[in-house]
C-alpha cells in the first residue's frame, strides 16, 4: 500500500480525528433512576473492569447501581439524586490514576469510590492534592491512615483476624493451610493467625488429598461460582468433627480469605461446609 | 485540563520507551521482548533513592538511566550468542524473572505493596510543569536517537541486522555494536521509567509484567519499526484512542470488555491495512 | 505433603499444559506464527463445553465433541479471518503476532462480558479422589492422562503414518524446500490449524470441567504451554513437548511447594538457563 508523502499525514489528521471527534466528550455514564430531583450530587467509580481483575469490578458495579437507585427512590441525599460516573481502572495504578483524573477533573465528581490496594495505594496522593475523597475498602491496616482524603470504609485485618481466630478456636480447628501467600505481608498474616491460634500450622499436617481438592475449592471460591459451593454443602450439626479450615490468598494479595470448614469423616471424600462469617 | 496533561506526559514517556525499544528492535533486529524488566528497574531505583535517601529527583532520575543501562547489558551478556526467535523468548522470561524480583524482594513503603511519597523538584510536581519537562525530555531523547540513528554507528547498526557477515568482514564487532545500543537503549527505559514514577506518583510491581512489555511491542509495531516517526506515532495513536474510548457513552455494564475489544480490532485492522505500522520501514521476515 | 504427590500433582499439572503445548509447537514450527490466539481457541472451546453440558444440560460426551469441533473451526476461522489477511499483504511475523493478540483481546473481552469474570466449572458433581497408598490421585487426572497418551500415540501415527503428516513434518524441517518438492503449503496448513486447535480445544474442554475457566485462563495457560515447547525443543515436536510438559508440571509442583513465591522466577530461570545451554531444548 503505497502512500505519497503528503498521504500519510492525511491518514494520522484523519486516524486522530477519528479518534478524538468521534467518542461524544463530556459524555458520562449515569446508572440511577431518578426519584429525587435536583442537581444530582455525582459519584466516581473506578473499578478494574477489564485485565486481570475485572471480575471484582463487574460483579461490585451492579452493587454500586443498586444502591443508587434505592437511595434515590426513596428521595436521595438532601433532596437531591446520586449519579455514578464510572471508569476502568484495568487494575493497576496507571489506569487508576487516568480513571480518577477523568472523573474527578472533567467530570468533577464530589467523591470517588474505589477498590484494590494498589489503585488506591495510587489514588490516595491524587486525592490529598485534588481534595477529593476516596473511599475503599482497602483492608491493609495503616495504608488510608497516611492521607488526609482517603478513607476505608471496611474492617482492617487488624480487626478481622483476632475475631475470626478466635471463632475457630471455639470450633476447634486444628489445622490452616495457606494456599499461595506469596506476599510478605500474607506471610506476616499467616503468623499472626498462627499465634492467634496457639499451634504450628504448615502442610505438613494436612492429610495429602487436601492440597488437591483445596486448589480446586480455592480456585471455585475465588470466582464464587454458587452452585458448586452449594453443591458440596453439607450440613455439619456437629461441629466437633470439623477438621481444618481452607484459606486462600484475597485478590488484592494481601488478605486472607477463610473459604471453608471441612470435615474427615470418611478419608476418601472429604465434605466441604460454606462458612458463614 | 490536567487530564490532558497527564494524558500528555504519559504519552510522552512511552515514546521514550517506544524509541528505546525500537533502537534494538528496528534497527538492530534484536527481538526485546523484556523492556519492562529495565522500566522496572529505572523506576524503582529513581523512588527508592528518592524517598527512602532523598535524593533530589533529577539526580535520582540520572542514576535510573544509569542503573537501567547498566542491568540491561548485564541481562544481554549471557543471551549474546542467541539467535532471533530464541534470544525473544529469553528476554520475555526475563520480565517473568524481574516481577518476581520486584515483588518479592522490592522496597514498599510500609503497609503498602509499592513505592509512593514521591518528593519531586518543581519542575516535575505540578501537571503542567511535569509535561512540559517531561516533554522536554522526550524531545531530547528522540534527537539523541535520531543523532544515533544517522551516525556511522547507526548504519552499523542496520549493516548488523541485516548482514552480519558483512560487518565481520569490515572489521567491526557486531557484538560489540549490540552491546553499546543496548545499553543506550537501557538507559533510555531506566529515565523513563524514573518519569512513569513521577507521573503516576505509585508505583508497584504489577506495572511491569509481561504484559508491559507486549505493550511496548505493540506501540513500537503499530507505529513502525525503524522509524522515530513511528515511535512516536504508536503511543499517541494507541494512548489516545485508549483514553478517548473513555469518553463514549457506553452503558456501565459494557465498559470495560468493549473498550478492549476495540483495542483488539483496532490492532488487527491495522496490523492488515498497514502491515509494517504507520510509518515502519522494516519488518520481521524468518 | 510428600514427595511422591507431589509428583503426582505435577504429573496432572503436565496433562494440561501438554495438548496446548503440541498444538502450539505444531503451527509455530511448521508456519512460524506465534499463535497467542492459541489461548482464545482454548478457552473458547472451554465456555462451549461449559454452556452445553452445565448451563443446558447436555450429556458429556457430545458436549465435549462439539466444543473440540468448534475449537478446530475457530483456529481455522482465525488464520482464514486474521492471519492470511496479513501476510498476504506482506506482513511478518511481528504483524501477525500483533494481529494473534488483538484476536485474544476481543475474544478475551466478549468472555468477560458473559461471564463477569466469574470462574466457569463445566463439572455439576465433586471430582474423585482416590487414595493409592499414601498419595491421593484424582480420577480426572488419570482420565486426562490416558487420553493425552492416546493423542499422542495418535499424533505419532499421523506425523509418521499420514501423507499429510509427513508432509507436516516437511515443513518442520525445512519450509522453502517442502514447498519445492509439491507439498501442498495451504491444505496441509489448514490440517494443521484444524488439527492444533481441535488439541487446544480438548484441552479447554479438560480445564473447564476440572478447575474451571476464566477470561484470563486461556492467555496465562497459553505462555505456560510456551515454556513447555522451549523447554523440549522444537525438533521433535511430540517429544519435545511431552518431555517439555512433565518437566515443568513436576518444576511447578515441586516450587510451589517450597518456594510458592518464587516459582514463576524459578521456573523461568530455568527456562533461560535452558535456552542457553540447549537453545534447541532438550531434544534438539
Amino acid at each position: 500500500m503505497d502512500m505519497r508523502p503528503g498521504g500519510i499525514w492525511r491518514l494520522i489528521i484523519a486516524l486522530a480525528a477519528v479518534a478524538l471527534l468521534l467518542p461524544a466528550p463530556w459524555a458520562s455514564r449515569d446508572a440511577a433512576a431518578q426519584a429525587a430531583t435536583g442537581q444530582p450530587y455525582k459519584i466516581g467509580v473506578t473499578y478494574p473492569l477489564s485485565g486481570p481483575r475485572a471480575a471484582w469490578g463487574l460483579l461490585l458495579l451492579p452493587n454500586a447501581e443498586i444502591a443508587v437507585q434505592q437511595i434515590n427512590t426513596a428521595g436521595g441525599v438532601n433532596g437531591r439524586p446520586l449519579e455514578l460516573v464510572i471508569e476502568d481502572t484495568k487494575g493497576n495504578p496507571e489506569g487508576a490514576v487516568s480513571a480518577m483524573r477523568k472523573v474527578v477533573q472533567i467530570d468533577r465528581v464530589a467523591a470517588i469510590v474505589s477498590i484494590f490496594t494498589n489503585v488506591v495505594s495510587a489514588q490516595m496522593p491524587l486525592a490529598d492534592q485534588l481534595k477529593v475523597p476516596v473511599v475503599s475498602t482497602v483492608e491493609a491496616p495503616g495504608l488510608v491512615g497516611k492521607s488526609e482524603w482517603a478513607f476505608a470504609h471496611g474492617l482492617f485485618l487488624s480487626r478481622t483476624i483476632p475475631a475470626v481466630a478466635e471463632r475457630w478456636k471455639t470450633q476447634g480447628v486444628k489445622r490452616i493451610c495457606g494456599l499461595k501467600y506469596d506476599t510478605v505481608a500474607a506471610k506476616k498474616l499467616i503468623d499472626a493467625y498462627r499465634a492467634k491460634m496457639g499451634f504450628d500450622p504448615d502442610y505438613a499436617g494436612l492429610e495429602v488429598y487436601d492440597i488437591i481438592h483445596m486448589i480446586a475449592q480455592a480456585i471455585k471460591a475465588n470466582g464464587y461460582n454458587g452452585d458448586a459451593i452449594r453443591r458440596g454443602l453439607t450440613e455439619i450439626k456437629d461441629f466437633r468433627s470439623i477438621g481444618g479450615v481452607l484459606v486462600t490468598m484475597g485478590k488484592d494479595r494481601q488478605s486472607i480469605v477463610p473459604i471453608a470448614l471441612y470435615q474427615v469423616k470418611d478419608a476418601a471424600k472429604p465434605t466441604f461446609v460454606e462458612i458463614a462469617t | 485540563m490536567d487530564y490532558l496533561l497527564y494524558i500528555g506526559a504519559l504519552i510522552c514517556i512511552w515514546i521514550i520507551v517506544c524509541v528505546a525499544v525500537n533502537l534494538v528492535v528496528g534497527y538492530t533486529g534484536m527481538m526485546a521482548m523484556g523492556h519492562a524488566a529495565y522500566l522496572g528497574v529505572g523506576a524503582y531505583t529513581a523512588a527508592s533513592l528518592n524517598i527512602f535517601y532523598g535524593v533530589d529527583y533529577s539526580l535520582a532520575m540520572a542514576i535510573a538511566a544509569l542503573c537501567g543501562a547498566v542491568v540491561a547489558v548485564l541481562t544481554l551478556l549471557p543471551l549474546l550468542r542467541l539467535g532471533g526467535l530464541y534470544f525473544g523468548l529469553a528476554t520475555l522470561g526475563l520480565n517473568f524473572v524481574f516481577f518476581d524480583l520486584f515483588h518479592n524482594l522490592g522496597p514498599r513503603v510500609e503497609a503498602s505493596e509499592g513505592l509512593h511519597g514521591l518528593i519531586l523538584p518543581l519542575a516535575l510536581a505540578a501537571p503542567d510543569t511535569r509535561f512540559a519537562t517531561t516533554l522536554c525530555i522526550t524531545v531530547v531523547c528522540i534527537v539523541a536517537a535520531r543523532h544515533l540513528v544517522d551516525s556511522p554507528l547507526g548504519r552499523l547498526l542496520r549493516a548488523t541486522r541485516d548482514r552480519p557477515e558483512a560487518v565481520d568482514a569490515v572489521g567491526k564487532n557486531p557484538t560489540q555494536t549490540k552491546i553499546v545500543v543496548w545499553a543506550v537503549s537501557g538507559a533510555l527505559t531506566g529515565l523513563a521509567g524514573g518519569l512513569y514514577a513521577a507521573t503516576l506518583s505509585y508505583i508497584d510491581a504489577s506495572l511491569f509484567t509481561s504484559t508491559t512489555s507486549i505493550a511496548m511491542m505493540v506501540f513500537v509495531g503499530v507505529g513502525g519499526l525503524a522509524s522515530t516517526a513511528g515511535s512516536v506515532l504508536g503511543p499517541v495513536l494507541l494512548i489516545a484512542f485508549t483514553e478517548a474510548l473513555r469518553f463514549v457513552g457506553l452503558s456501565s455494564q459494557f465498559v470495560g470488555p468493549v473498550q478492549q475489544a476495540l483495542y483488539g480490532v483496532l490492532l488487527i485492522l491495522l496490523m492488515i491495512f498497514r502491515r509494517q505500522g504507520l510509518v515502519g520501514r522494516y519488518d520481521f521476515r524468518e | 505433603m510428600n514427595t511422591l504427590q507431589m509428583l503426582v500433582v505435577g504429573l496432572s499439572l503436565a496433562g494440561s499444559y501438554a495438548l496446548l503445548a503440541v498444538g502450539f509447537a505444531l503451527i509455530f514450527a511448521t508456519l512460524r506464527i506465534f499463535h497467542i490466539a492459541h489461548g482464545t481457541v482454548f478457552i473458547s472451546a472451554g465456555y462451549v463445553f461449559f454452556v452445553l453440558h452445565r448451563v443446558q444440560g447436555w450429556a458429556l460426551i457430545p458436549s465435549g465433541v462439539i466444543a473440540v469441533a468448534a475449537a478446530a473451526l475457530l483456529g481455522l476461522a482465525i488464520d482464514k479471518a486474521v492471519y492470511l489477511p496479513v501476510l498476504r499483504r506482506g506482513g511478518g511475523m511481528f504483524g501477525v503476532f500483533i494481529a494473534s493478540l488483538g484476536v485474544a483481546l476481543i475474544f478475551e473481552a466478549g468472555f468477560l462480558m458473559y461471564t463477569k469474570g466469574v470462574v466457569s466449572v463445566a463439572r455439576t458433581d465433586m471430582l474423585d479422589i482416590m487414595m493409592v497408598g499414601p498419595v491421593a490421585v484424582r480420577s480426572i487426572d488419570l482420565a486426562v492422562l490416558s487420553i493425552v497418551a492416546v493423542v499422542y500415540g495418535l499424533l505419532y501415527l499421523w506425523l509418521h503414518r499420514t501423507w499429510v503428516g509427513i508432509e507436516v513434518r516437511g515443513l518442520t524441517d525445512n519450509a522453502p524446500l517442502a514447498a519445492v518438492v509439491g507439498v501442498n503449503v495451504d491444505r496441509t496448513r489448514n490440517h494443521i490449524f484444524l488439527l492444533a486447535s481441535a488439541l487446544a480445544g480438548l484441552a479447554g474442554v479438560f480445564s473447564a470441567y476440572d478447575m474451571g475457566i476464566s477470561p484470563e485462563t486461556g492467555t496465562r495457560t497459553l505462555f505456560v504451554a510456551v515454556v513447555a515447547v522451549i523447554l523440549g525443543g522444537m525438533s521433535n515436536l511430540l517429544l519435545g513437548t511431552v518431555v517439555g510438559s512433565l518437566a515443568l508440571g513436576v518444576l511447578t509442583a515441586y516450587a510451589g511447594f517450597f518456594f510458592p513465591e518464587w516459582v514463576t522466577f524459578g521456573v523461568f530461570i530455568t527456562m533461560i538457563l535452558l535456552i542457553l545451554v540447549r537453545p534447541q531444548g532438550l531434544f534438539g
